[in-house]
C-alpha cells in the first residue's frame, strides 16, 4: 500500500502511548494497532479528525503518500 | 423473531430431508443384501428406468435372444452381481451426496442465525454443495445393468442438478462479495 500510516512516529513526538490516545479517541486498541500496522483499509474521517485533535497534528504529518 | 422462525423451520426441514437420506440409504442397503439372499422375491418385478422432472434419456436395450419377452429379461432378480454392486455404489454415493450438501446448507443457515451472514466459511460451503452437485450429476447421468440374458445401458441428463450446481456456484460468488465488503468494513478504522 503506498499510503504510510506515521502515528507511531507522532505519538513518540508527543510522547503520547498507544493506549491513552486509544482512550481519547473512543477506539479500541485492537482497531488503533490495525491503524498503525497499515492493515487499515480506511480512514474515516472522523477518526482522522479526533487523531489530529489529540495529537495536535495536521493529516499529512499521519498520512504520508510513498511511491511504489 | 420472524427471521429466526424461517431459519428455525429450514434448519429443522434440513434435519427431516437428512433423516429420510439415512433412512433411504438403510433401505437401499438392505434392498442390495437381501436381493443377493433372496432373489427369488424380486421375480416379475422389471427395472423401470422411465424418469419424471426436467430430464432427458437415451436408453438402449439388448437381448440375448431377440424373441424373448421384456418382463423375462429385465426382472429384478436376473440383475448380475458386478451391476448389483456397481447400482449399489452409484446410489450410496448419491444419497451421500444429498447429504453432504444439505450439512453444508445447514451450516450456511446457523451461521445467518449467528448474524455472521457474510463469512468467508458460506462461500466455502456454497462452493462444496457445487462440487457435491456436480459429482451427483455425473454418477447419475449414466446407467449400465447386465441381466442374465441381456442388459440396458441409459445416459440421463438432468436439469435439476444442473440448475442447483449453477445456482450453488452463483451464490457462492456473492458470499464471496459480501465476505469482502465485510472485511473492508471491518478494516476502517
Amino acid at each position: 500500500m503506498p499510503i504510510i500510516v506515521n502515528l507511531d512516529i507522532m505519538l513518540a513526538k508527543r510522547n503520547m502511548k498507544s493506549k491513552n490516545l486509544a482512550e481519547i479517541i473512543n477506539i479500541t486498541t485492537a482497531n488503533l494497532s490495525i491503524l498503525k500496522s497499515g492493515k487499515a483499509k480506511a480512514v474515516r474521517f472522523s477518526t482522522l479528525e479526533a487523531i489530529c485533535k489529540a495529537l495536535d497534528c495536521q493529516p499529512a504529518d499521519i498520512l504520508e503518500y510513498v511511491k511504489e | 423473531m420472524k427471521r429466526n422462525l424461517i431459519l428455525n423451520s429450514a434448519v429443522t426441514f434440513c434435519n427431516i430431508i437428512n433423516l429420510i437420506i439415512i433412512l433411504m440409504f438403510l433401505g437401499w442397503t438392505f434392498l442390495f443384501v437381501h436381493l443377493q439372499i433372496d432373489k427369488d422375491y424380486y421375480k416379475n418385478k422389471e427395472v423401470n428406468l422411465n424418469n419424471l422432472g426436467f430430464t432427458y434419456s437415451l436408453v438402449s436395450k439388448w437381448k440375448v435372444n431377440n424373441k424373448s419377452l421384456d418382463k423375462d429379461v429385465y426382472e429384478i432378480n436376473k440383475i448380475k452381481t458386478t451391476s448389483i454392486y456397481i447400482l449399489y455404489l452409484q446410489y450410496s454415493i448419491s444419497l451421500i451426496l444429498i447429504f453432504l450438501s444439505f450439512k453444508e446448507f445447514q451450516k450456511v443457515l446457523s451461521s445467518v442465525k449467528r448474524i455472521q451472514t457474510f463469512e468467508i466459511n458460506n462461500e466455502i460451503s456454497f462452493r462444496r454443495i457445487g462440487q457435491y452437485t456436480f459429482v451427483y450429476f455425473l454418477l447419475t447421468s449414466f446407467r449400465y445393468i447386465s441381466f442374465e440374458l441381456g442388459g440396458l445401458k441409459a445416459i440421463t441428463i438432468s436439469l435439476t442438478p444442473i440448475i442447483i450446481l449453477l445456482l450453488a456456484f452463483i451464490m457462492a460468488e456473492i458470499f464471496k462479495e459480501g465476505s469482502l465488503l465485510k472485511q473492508e468494513n471491518d478494516l476502517t478504522i
